[in-house]
């Protein structure tokens, strides 16, 4: 069962996995990710950053999406994480369930406007987050379980490209 | 309720604070004891912190830096093993764990565990990156 997906660029490291711990009680991490999942050094390590007794696998999205439709993860209380919203889209589109999604870090890039604090997005992003918003699933934007939530659609109000 | 002490030479124990409340959000059941860096011996500074605790109704984790360090040996002598469980070899990855503790799962076996997992994070980054990374789930 996915306890909740987030999208986050730089996937995991200790500040999300400690904190989303204690809130979540997730015994497992998915990430999902193409990149990630052909890149050992950083695979090694968001190793390093689980909390102990937590599974970890790092896969690409449709091996994610496969391993997460799997029935033995039924029982689990899963955290799945994605790098960006078009993975977060694709996912969606391949699990058939639809869990809660937290938007919680996009660094500054070129061509990408401030969404909110720690999150900038561009118009692709964007596009991506309202086609999820549109299946229905509740988006919320905030990097750590103790700030408040701040819904996706009333910040996405302010946002013109 | 579940209470957790950082004792240190200087100001080790704060600084450590400081980490772990970024990573995790303010910890009100943490506090810590900087040894040495003022007037007030570490024995006063025990005892200021010891009114703060009843062992009738809290559980007691100490973690010290060093084990055959002053500040440990003079813990040692202040706690009753009896009363509350003492770690040394203060460090980030045992802090962290030690902080999703509650009441409830704050055991001598439990503590026992985190020590082990936390040994595990002590490496040569150089070596973990020659490593091929395995996923846990074998389905």
């Amino acid at each position: 069962m996915i306890v909740k997906m987030r999208i986050d660029d730089r996937l995991l490291h200790g500040q999300i996995a400690y904190s989303w711990r204690a809130e979540l009680a997730y015994e497992a991490i998915v990430i999902a990710s193409d990149e990630a999942a052909d890149d050992n050094i950083r695979k090694a390590a968001m190793k390093m950053s689980v909390p102990d007794g937590v599974r970890l696998a790092v896969r690409r999205i449709e091996a994610a999406a496969e391993l997460l439709k799997n029935p033995k993860l039924a029982g689990m209380k899963v955290f799945v994480i994605v790098g960006k919203p078009e993975d977060a889209y694709k996912l969606y589109q391949l699990l058939g369930d639809r869990p809660a999604l937290n938007i919680g870090g996009m660094a500054k890039a070129d061509g990408k406007i401030a969404f909110s604090k720690a999150v900038f997005t561009s118009e692709e992003d964007v596009a991506y987050l309202d086609k999820i918003d549109e299946l229905g699933i509740e988006i919320e934007v905030r990097q750590v379980p103790s700030e408040s939530v701040k819904k996706y659609q009333s910040l996405r109000k302010k946002i013109k490209f | 309720m579940l209470k957790i002490l950082l004792v240190s030479h200087g100001r080790f124990a704060e600084g450590i604070v400081s980490a772990a409340e970024i990573i995790m959000g303010k910890q009100d059941h943490l506090a810590f004891i900087n040894a040495y860096t003022s007037d007030v011996t570490y024995e006063e500074q025990f005892a200021e912190y010891m009114q703060s605790v009843d062992l009738a109704k809290d559980k007691l984790i100490i973690v010290a830096d060093l084990f055959g360090g002053s500040v440990n040996q003079k813990t040692m002598k202040l706690v009753d093993m009896k009363e509350a469980i003492l770690v040394t070899g203060l460090c980030l990855p045992m802090l962290l764990e030690l902080l999703m503790l509650n009441d409830e799962s704050a055991t001598l076996e439990r503590v026992r565990q985190i020590v082990e997992t936390a040994k595990t994070g002590l490496l040569v980054v150089n070596d973990k990156f020659a490593e091929e990374v395995e996923d846990d789930f074998d389905f």
